[in-house]
């Protein structure tokens, strides 16, 4: 079968350059995870004395270019939809492969939102080439222009550096909230070419008729996080956590397992398949520490580990690790908070009165 | 309207029992059970549900090993009528995966293929944007409701900061999430039954196509300061103390 050949490596790698990046946006905003691909993809391009490139499609885009322009971004191409309003994977497809193949880009960044997703793969069976999903780290290699990716392995230790030498563009994804959101540069200096485009036929046979905005706990930008794995031994051992939380006030994460088991819903779970999240603190209790975990908390500023196990992979990536049961550990830790606090509460009415 | 319906199963090790080896730092696949991936469960499920309300025929096509019969085995107790299975599964390609799994879907007429929006073992959720796009069909992905109307599928979808509502064409491929449904627990009648079902074996002549390769392999490096309390009593209020000036 001749039309499903995989991909194709491109002769001449050199007519391939700068970092392009998808402006994933909703209303006028850029997505969070579209962000930080920009700052990612900004560090690259000025690794490999390259310019980030800003895809856009959408309405509004006036506004979209602004804020990528504000992160730096050297130049923003965009598709204006006068006609559609919304997502569609046909026709966004369709878009973005087009600026590919007129543009030939060294290096594509989406970010692995459920979109960016459905994006990727089709962009990548259609523009025959690979790409490397829920990657955790990127650099630029300036001597070959390449991107250098990380992505845990499938084993639970380890992580994976990949390479794509020979085919173009060098596309990758990467889970909303793998990267600290980039800072804003002084003198924006960015070109803007904004195309009218007319989806027409192209969404006429998928016809979108509600479009509802979704509330859904965000853990990426919480500032305390305590979790729980497997080691709390039941649903009921969320119980001392959500106490803990609470007198922190900070919020619930889980490992995978427990969220698989029921214990606990899909919206709490931290890691490479869930949140990657990036709190002051995170307490981790009776959680072992494999990678896919570590991914996703490892950027925390604070991390203390409970367990039973001394020897628990854990123990590596804590700053404070309590040898003991989660349970007890995590109600006495709540129970000393609240003292300090109560005793604190006290000494501030008592001078206030003074 | 009687549907052909196709849904995409996968087998996999049990990842609860997956085990590194000390020495290497590499998992261990050989010789652990085999069963039909949670995700896959919610797509036969689905395709059930499908067929109980518009009448067809349900295919599973399970891209795996000379063992995934058991894993068929079990999509036929959950009510799909006739399986094939494609042997040389050789680990996580998504690109070359969608290739053997879009060859073997052009050659059963069909209006609906459905399958999980990712899968347990790698996450990725490439394969419904793939196989869709070597297909030339209409993609509806991450459904959590799928309806027919009208001879066109409807799906609401569940994206990254809302939920869409979207009707397209047939044939169309479709991802479901897990929160769709609740997969069936079988019949006995049905386990029974399911060895008498029709299963096409056959074996992929598709080579690997991923352009992407692994440089190295390597445990990340960590810089923590590991402070370590045996003592649970000595512990509690050190790490309070160390809670309140990490929170402050
Ligand atoms: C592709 C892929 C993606 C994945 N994505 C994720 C992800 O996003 N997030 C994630 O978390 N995992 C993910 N995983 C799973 C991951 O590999 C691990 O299986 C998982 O993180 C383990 O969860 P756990 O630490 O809760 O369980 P275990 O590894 O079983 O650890 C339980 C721990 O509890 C300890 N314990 C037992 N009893 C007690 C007690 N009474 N008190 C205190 N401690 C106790 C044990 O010593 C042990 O260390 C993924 C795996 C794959 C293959």
């Amino acid at each position: 079968m001749t039309d499903l050949v995989g991909c194709i490596a491109p002769e001449k790698l050199e007519e391939y350059r700068n970092v392009f990046v998808y402006l994933e946006n909703r209303n006028g905003k850029i997505s969070r995870g579209a962000l930080e691909m920009l700052g990612k993809g900004k560090e690259i391009s000025v690794k490999l004395n390259e310019k980030v490139v800003g895809i856009a499609i959408g309405q509004d885009l006036k506004a979209v270019a602004d804020e990528a322009a504000s992160f730096g971004c050297d130049l923003i191409l965009g598709a204006e939809l006068s006609d559609f309003n919304g997502f569609s994977s046909v026709a966004y497809t369709n878009i973005i492969s087009d600026f590919i193949f007129e543009q030939k880009p060294n290096i594509f960044l989406i970010s692995g939102s459920r979109e960016g997703r459905d994006l990727v793969s089709r962009i990548a069976v259609k523009c025959k080439t690979g790409v490397a999903a829920d990657c955790i780290e990127l650099d630029g290699d300036p001597t070959n222009r390449l991107l250098i990716a990380w992505r845990p392995s499938f084993g639970d230790k380890t992580i994976d550096q990949i390479l794509c030498r020979k085919h173009r563009p060098q596309m990758i994804t990467s889970r909303p909230g793998s990267y600290k959101l980039p800072e804003k540069v002084e003198k924006p200096d960015c070109e803007t070419r904004i195309k009218k485009v007319k989806v027409g036929k192209l969404v006429a046979k998928h016809k979108i008729l509600e479009f509802k905005p979704k509330t859904r706990l965000d853990l990426t930008s919480s500032k305390i996080i305590v979790s729980g794995g497997l080691g709390i031994g039941g649903p009921k051992g969320f119980e001392p956590i959500r106490k803990l939380a609470k007198e922190l006030e900070g919020e619930v994460g889980a490992s995978r397992p427990v969220v698989d088991l029921g214990w606990i819903p899909y919206e709490h779970q931290v890691g490479q398949t869930g949140q990657t999240v990036r709190p002051k603190l995170y307490i981790a209790a009776g959680i072992s520490g494999k990678i896919q975990h570590i991914v996703g908390m490892k950027a925390s500023e604070t991390i203390i580990a409970i367990n039973t196990d001394p020897d628990a992979p854990i123990v590596k990536y804590s700053d404070y690790f309590i040898n003991a049961d989660a349970g007890k550990a995590v109600a006495k830790l709540a129970d000393e908070i609240r003292k300090y606090k109560k005793a604190h509460l006290v000494e501030a009415d008592s001078e206030q009165t003074a | 309207m009687a549907l052909n319906i196709i849904v995409l199963i996968k087998q996999i090790v049990d990842i609860d029992l997956l085990k590194v080896n000390p020495s290497t730092g590499s998992p261990e696949v050989q010789n652990l059970p085999l069963r039909l991936e949670n995700l896959s469960k919610n797509a036969v499920e689905e395709a059930v549900r499908i067929k109980e309300k518009n009448g067809g025929k349900i295919y599973a096509i399970c891209f795996g090993t000379e063992k995934s019969s058991s894993a068929m085995k079990e999509a036929f107790a959950m009510g799909v009528d006739e399986g094939f299975v494609i042997t040389g599964y050789q680990g996580n390609d998504p690109a070359r995966t969608s290739m053997v799994l879009a060859e073997k879907i052009r050659a059963i007429p069909h209006d609906i293929v459905l399958l999980g929006n990712q899968s347990a073992e790698s996450y990725t959720g490439l394969l419904p944007g793939k196989i869709s796009r070597i297909l030339g069909e209409r993609l509806l992905s991450n459904a959590i409701k799928i309806e027919i109307v009208n001879g066109r599928a409807r799906a609401t979808m569940a994206m990254e900061s809302e939920t869409v509502t979207a009707e397209t064409q047939l044939p169309a491929v479709i991802s479901v999430t897990q929160e769709i449904n609740e997969p069936r627990l079988p019949p006995v009648m049905q386990i029974l039954q399911a060895g008498r079902k029709p299963m096409n074996v056959s074996a992929t002549g598709i080579k690997e196509v991923t352009p992407n390769k692994i440089i190295s392999n390597i445990a990340p490096k960590s810089e923590r300061r590991k402070i370590v309390f045996e003592d649970i009593e000595k512990g509690i209020p050190e790490v309070a103390k160390a809670i309140r000036e990490a929170s402050r």
